[in-house]
């Protein structure tokens, strides 16, 4: 059976890009909640703007970030520095 | 009011609904007439070729009938705001769980036993000696589909797409129903009885139990305030 | 922090894992280089049930305790759950074409994790589509339960369905007699994939925990 290097590395480089990029999606979250929790006191509750998951979107795994943001957990306050009255 | 008077309640009041407007039934029906039209015209009309995959498609009305059928389970509660009312019931929510159940196994037995009809005229099937094996299989496969089917139904009747989500939900659950109930009905419809595949019918009968357990254990946590 | 630490273990233990997975494991006789591909086919479907089964002791867990932390346990395990199944189909896939001459069989094992890997499909779009979060906990608690008891049910029958009535079509490859370097390279790289999902779901789960803090 000759080599078939090209699949080893297909299949390998495929579940590198999967967990890598999984693995930045939750460091970016990571670094959006800190920057979060460093704003002013909370913002009126009546704010409204885009949440976290618009910039997760651009992601194709799109579908497993839903319950990061959007599940049901209460929305996240956007990164955006927040209106003030 | 004891837990079998409370699901009888439920099945009767389910019944009753529908024997009025038999609103849900006629269209299952259409439905199953023209899904065998579908059937024919997708697989043409070599009856040789037809004959090896009856029992697929057989259960392929069968799945997708009670598809539409299960999905329905709590929509009379749903569109008449009677939903909370399920949510405010006193005692073990169970109880309505199983008096769904038994709504959907009538529905769903009536609609089935048409389609075996349809395809007996349809696809000139023997059925003869085969109908005891063949309903049993039934049988058992119907109530592995509408126990998790009516599970599945009152966690997603408040989703926006449920339309979407129940079927997601439902079908990978259903494989293993689905495998035993095809190969049993193949050896029905074969004549050779149901002796050649009784870890099928076993699998199935472990099926059964366990989705009917799980609905009744769990139905109060779906049901919950 | 602990999570960190747990991070760079299993970077290291990967790295090690590689190592022995090229380096150290002999190349196979049958199938050649292509059976490299196992080292890291097999530790994805290990990981993959080990995080299910979590999922479904979290769900008992949440339903029993109604503690917010197992819900988050079972939350983050599922996404990894969900990412390593789909790792594990595509390296096998990738193994079978030039093993079997087919992208994809219905082979038994293979059709188990497809299976497997649309059931928490469905659990994921199922938190996604609640908005309510307490209601969306029960419910995926419920369907985590449904989905773990039926993983033996669907294992049996497809098992059955490949192999009581049609002999396989394609020849499997033989388990290969395992000499040591390959059994090493396979342990070590067990480990560092469990170590990895330890890594994904503790720092999911305190990333759950400070979003749900940010709005109390």
């Amino acid at each position: 059976m000759p080599d078939h290097w090209g699949y080893v590395f297909a299949a390998y480089g495929l579940a590198a890009v999967v967990l890598v990029a999984y693995w930045r999606r939750l460091l970016r979250r990571d670094r959006e909640l800190t920057a979060l929790s460093r704003r002013p006191p909370t913002p009126p509750r009546g704010t409204t703007a885009t949440t976290p998951a618009s910039t997760m979107n651009q992601s194709d795994l799109e579908k497993r970030s839903q319950p990061a943001s959007v599940s049901g957990h209460p929305r996240s306050k956007p990164p955006s520095p927040s209106p003030l009255p | 009011m004891t837990f079998a008077r409370r699901a009888w309640i439920v099945l009767w009041k389910d019944v009753m609904v529908e024997a009025r407007s038999k609103e849900t039934l006629n269209a299952l029906v259409f439905f199953a007439l023209l899904l065998l039209f579908v059937f024919q015209f997708a697989l043409g009309p070599d009856r040789e070729r037809l004959g090896g995959v009856l029992p697929g498609l057989l259960w392929l009305g069968f799945l997708l009938s009670g598809l539409l059928a299960l999905g329905r389970t709590f929509l009379v509660e749903r569109e008449n705001d009677c939903w909370e009312a399920l949510l405010l019931a006193p005692g073990d929510k169970s109880a309505i769980y199983l008096g769904k159940l038994a709504g959907n196994l009538v529905l769903m037995f009536l609609v089935e036993a048409f389609i075996v009809a349809l395809f007996v005229v349809f696809f000139d099937v023997a059925l003869g000696a085969a109908l005891p094996s063949l309903a049993l299989v039934i049988a058992l496969g119907t109530v592995g589909l509408a126990a998790m089917g009516t599970l599945f139904s009152a966690m997603t009747a408040n989703v926006r797409a449920r339309e979407l989500l129940f079927p997601v939900l439902l079908l990978p659950v259903e494989v293993p129903v689905l495998l035993a109930t095809v190969r049993a009905t193949e050896a029905a419809l074969a004549g050779e009885g149901l002796g050649g595949v009784t870890h099928w019918l076993g699998l199935l009968a472990a099926a059964d139990v366990i989705y009917v357990v799980v609905g009744v254990l769990t139905f109060d946590f779906v049901l919950e305030g | 922090m602990l999570t960190r630490w747990l991070g760079a273990l299993a970077a290291v233990a990967l790295a090690v894992g590689l190592v022995m997975g090229f380096g150290v494991a002999p190349r196979e006789a049958s199938q050649g280089t292509v059976q490299r591909i196992m080292y890291l086919h097999v530790p994805s479907v290990w990981v993959a049930y080990l995080a299910f089964g979590v999922v479904a002791v979290a769900s008992v867990v949440y339903l029993w305790t109604r503690a917010a932390g197992a819900d988050r346990v079972a939350s983050a395990s599922a996404e990894s759950g969900v990412i390593f199944t789909g790792i594990t189909i595509a390296s096998g896939s990738i193994w079978g074409k030039p093993t079997w001459g087919t992208w994809w069989t219905w082979d038994a094992r293979l059709t188990t994790v497809a299976i497997l890997f649309v059931m928490y499909l469905g659990y994921l779009l199922l938190r996604a589509m609640i908005e309510d979060h307490e209601r969306a906990a029960r419910y995926a608690a419920v369907l985590g339960i449904v989905a773990a008891l039926d993983i033996p049910l669907v294992h049996f029958s497809v098992l059955w369905w490949r192999t009581l009535h049609q002999p396989p079509s394609l020849i499997k490859p033989g388990a290969p007699t395992m000499p040591p370097e390959i059994l090493a390279a396979l342990l070590v790289n067990f480990v560092a994939f469990t170590l990895l999902y330890a890594y994904f779901v503790a720092k999911r789960v305190a990333l759950l925990r400070r979003e749900a803090e940010a709005l109390a």
